[in-house]
């Protein structure tokens, strides 16, 4: 008995499979997908527990609303409206809880002003060495999860600007200026460190 | 802030700051204030889009075992006929055998040409009774009519002018002076009934109503 082989199928194929209740193509959907909504969900949530268990819940929403995926539209793009959907939902829960402010109360969290605010500084010392990528990665842990989020979309996920509107809901127009001053937020943080990507 | 967005992202993909044309370079100083700080945004957006490659392979753990419920409840779902817990391959078997019986019993009896017999005679026998049920009722209607109009001292009996007695398409016109059984009965010109052809079905002979009446009386 082979073994059929799922890798050259492409998302929207593996769903309607998914759809039927078949494992392997689940488990190939999963395979491509669990890296990248796991750091997604790192970024905004800033819990790696809490992460964790997310993508699980991301990838059993997938399974059961499966029937309701639209061809029409990109795999990548709904998958990442569920994970935004679940941020949406944690930062909702902590508002309760007292812990954190809401997610919108965050959305405009990079502002003219603290542009123009001193760099806020990094843990991590010069003398470490660290390579750029990481130097950016924690300098992206400093931004609002909101910017967080559609800078990963945008650039990490190589998702198109109207992409990014419709996982975050929000006009294409805030997507741009988010990560405009997104980027510019990133430059602040590193020109201290003198790290040159 | 768009349309400036839009441009400012077409010039990091044209390349560095000493790359644009000096048109390029005087707009990137009023937008950004420094060429440094156009190049810095630039190199950023550059690090953030080659991240990706830096995505671990490690395999991801295996999945929640609500997933795989998840994963075998669709399954049974799509296996169960109208959510009974009958798998919905022996259905679609039942009925296609069902279709395939009914489909050939019928044409295994026609390449014999019993069936074409059977039609035949089935309809021999049922124009024969509707036939005698009509020779009964028209008998009754005619003999109730007669009578009536025999008890009936109508102007036109008395004038001798004929009198129209229609019980049905078909009947013939009675003479006050032929109403009553004998005259009934003698009368010759009533159509035979027994033909197979519908316009000539309308009034029995003499004798063949008599041989109706006959047995209906002896029944």
């Amino acid at each position: 008995m082979f073994k059929k082989d799922y890798s050259s199928w492409s998302d929207e194929n593996l769903i309607a499979a998914v759809c039927r209740g078949q494992e392997a193509p689940f488990t190939e959907v999963y395979r491509r997908y669990y890296q990248r909504i796991f750091r997604f969900l790192t970024g905004a949530i800033r819990s790696r527990t809490t992460a964790e268990d997310l993508v699980q819940e991301v990838f059993l929403r997938v399974v059961q609303s499966s029937d309701r995926f639209d061809p029409a539209y990109r795999f990548e793009t709904w998958i990442f409206t569920i994970a935004r959907n679940l941020v949406k939902n944690e930062y909702r829960k902590r508002s309760r809880q007292g812990t954190t402010t809401s997610l919108d109360d965050l959305t405009f969290a990079v502002s003219e002003e603290q542009l123009n605010e001193p760099a806020t500084p990094l843990w991590m010392a010069k003398e470490e060495s660290l390579f750029v990528a990481q130097a950016i990665d924690r300098a992206m842990t400093e931004l609002s999860p909101e910017v967080h989020m559609i800078l990963q979309l945008r650039y990490r996920e190589g998702l198109e600007v109207n992409e990014v509107a419709q996982i975050i809901g929000c006009p294409v127009g805030t997507v741009k200026s988010r990560v405009y001053y997104g980027l510019r937020k990133l430059e602040k943080m590193l020109s201290p460190l003198n790290i040159k990507p | 802030m768009n349309t400036n967005w839009d441009q400012l992202e077409k010039l990091f993909a044209a390349g560095r700051f000493e790359d644009l044309n000096a048109a390029q370079q005087t707009w990137v100083i009023q937008e950004l204030g420094s060429a440094e700080g156009f190049d810095s945004l630039r190199e950023i957006q550059t690090s953030l889009r080659v991240s990706p490659h830096r995505i671990s392979r490690d395999e991801p753990p295996i999945p929640n075992p609500k997933i795989v419920a998840a994963l075998a409840a669709k399954r049974k779902s799509k296996t169960t006929f109208l959510g009974y817990p009958i798998p919905l391959g022996q259905v679609a078997a039942i009925a296609l055998l069902c279709f395939a019986l009914g489909y050939l019993l019928p044409s295994n009896t026609a390449n014999d040409g019993h069936s074409d017999l059977v039609a035949h005679n089935t309809t021999t026998i049922w124009d024969t009774l509707v036939q005698q049920a009509e020779v009964v009722v028209y008998d009754t209607i005619q003999r109730t009519i007669t009578v009536n109009e025999a008890s009936k001292k109508t102007p036109f009996s008395q004038t001798g002018k004929t009198v129209l007695v229609t019980q049905r398409k078909g009947m013939r016109t009675l003479e006050p002076s032929q109403i009553g059984d004998a005259a009934l009965l003698a009368d010759t010109s009533a159509y035979p009934i027994f033909h197979n052809e519908a316009p000539q079905r309308d009034l029995p002979t003499t004798r063949e109503l008599d041989h109706f009446i006959q047995e209906i009386r002896e029944f």
